[in-house]
């Protein structure tokens, strides 16, 4: 016997049509497997019916603002809005300047009759430069915790060029709680850091990647040092991961560690 | 007073550079997306992060929506997507972190945290009882009773045929009632099976 499951939920919401109700209920009168099942739906919706909404955190998608902030100030055809802050016009004309090279880029190799090469378009399309390897610590007042963590790979995927080509930059994530900074960790202590805290226990080997940034922070409350990594799938591919790894800066131990691929 | 401005319309301004048109659509949509997630995964700290990249995904993404469906469908596909991500993510980390050879706080081993909204009588059972459904008729069933979308919105926001929805939310309810210990209940008396009785 084929039983009607497409109709069963249409039948339990009362929202059949008159045919359908009838050759439902047709069905119902010899098949207890069914009867049963929709006796079981009926009871399913009515206890569903009793769960509440749950408030949402207020700062929920906070990050998702501050990244959207963030990009609008430094890419002017990603979101400011016009005649608002100063910053607006000057990125309107660095936007103009940028266009204007573009233009003589596209026209330069034509001047004399010169043809036009590909070389020639694909600088004027500026690739984003490659990732640069860490050479410093951020120290940052956040407190993060695993969201903020996560935001901070997520934000920076796809974008390692704009994000981890300058660690002066710091990304926006959920601040917790205003923190005191700990003493300032040296950028060799921080990487031996993280290298202790997630070296494999067998095999002795370091964090496998590229570190490129390295930023001294909090971690629920736990002074922090959080490594962010480029991992490429090898044979000369652009790395497809981004992974940080976080450590407490006190004694070295795993805090947390997540990644996203981009 | 003025009706609330539509969203598509705020996507519009903010791809026309209105970063504060991002902000409204975020803060109208939080709690929805952040219920969403919570009766998906089962865990508000989970819930929250999967909030955070489902925005984030939309910032990204917002560029290529082309309103072929509604804002709300679209931003629903993404947030079901974050859960997905996100339910996976979490089932990969208990080995990763058994190799890291480290003890790390219970709540991110993935141990339920309770959700002290939930705790009121008559519904813990209930909440409870969702996670045990398989995730594919929990998350059908989560937009159609929860969220009361229509199976036709649903079964856009999922890219599967609407028959495909009402299958997975009847087995969803179905998992639920037992799930919820419930094995049989005074059973369906349409006329014929009325009159079958003895």
């Amino acid at each position: 016997m084929s039983h009607p499951d497409a109709l069963l939920a249409g039948y339990v919401d009362g929202a059949l049509a008159e045919g359908a109700r009838a050759a439902v209920e047709r069905h119902l009168g010899s098949c207890e497997r069914c009867r049963n099942e929709v006796a079981l739906a009926r009871a399913g919706r009515t206890a569903l019916a009793s769960v509440p909404e749950a408030p949402a955190p207020s700062d929920l998608g906070a990050a998702a603002v501050a990244e959207a902030r963030r990009r609008a100030g430094s890419d002017p055809g990603a979101g400011a809005p016009p005649g608002r802050p100063a910053w607006y016009r000057w990125a309107g004309a660095a936007a103009g300047i940028a266009a204007a090279l573009f233009v003589v880029a596209l026209v330069l190799p034509h001047v004399g009759n010169a043809p036009a090469t590909t070389a020639g378009a694909g600088d004027a399309a500026a690739p984003r430069a490659a990732a640069s390897p860490a050479t410093s610590v951020e120290t940052q007042n956040v407190n993060y915790d695993l969201s903020g963590v996560e935001s901070l790979a997520t934000s920076s995927r796809g974008q390692e060029g704009a994000v981890f080509g300058s660690n002066d930059q710091a990304t926006p994530v959920p601040v917790a709680a205003s923190v005191t900074p700990e003493k300032r960790i040296s950028f060799a202590d921080a990487v031996t850091c993280l290298d202790r805290a997630f070296t494999e226990p067998t095999g002795q080997q370091a964090p496998e990647g590229q570190l490129v940034r390295v930023i001294q922070a909090r971690y629920r409350g736990v002074p922090a040092v959080l490594g962010v990594y480029l991992l490429s799938p090898g044979a000369g591919q652009p790395a497809d991961v981004v992974r940080v790894l976080v450590a407490s800066s006190r004694d070295c131990s795993i805090l947390t560690s997540t990644q996203v691929t981009t | 007073m003025d009706p609330p401005e539509p969203d598509e319309e705020l996507v519009r301004r903010f791809l026309l550079g209105d970063t504060d048109a991002f902000e409204r659509l975020v803060e109208r949509h939080r709690q929805r997306v952040y219920n969403l997630c919570l009766r998906v995964l089962g865990d508000p700290e989970d819930a929250a992060d999967a909030v955070q990249d489902t925005f984030l995904s939309v910032l990204t993404k917002l560029r290529q929506f082309r309103g072929d469906a509604a804002f709300t469908t679209w931003m629903h596909r993404v947030a079901v997507n974050a859960c997905y991500d996100l339910s996976r993510k979490r089932r990969r980390q208990p080995l990763l972190r058994l190799a890291g050879g480290q003890d790390l706080p219970e709540s991110e081993l993935g141990a339920p945290v309770p959700d002290h909204a939930d705790e009121s009588a008559g519904t813990h059972d209930a909440v409870a009882a969702l996670r045990e459904v398989p995730e594919e008729f929990r998350v059908a069933l989560v937009l159609a009773d929860l969220h009361d979308m229509a199976y036709e919105q649903i079964a856009k926001v999922l890219d599967v045929p609407i028959g495909t929805v009402k299958s997975r939310v009847h087995r969803g309810r179905v998992a639920l009632a037992r799930a919820m210990g419930i094995t049989s209940r005074e059973p369906e008396a349409p006329a014929r099976a009325s009159e079958d009785q003895p």
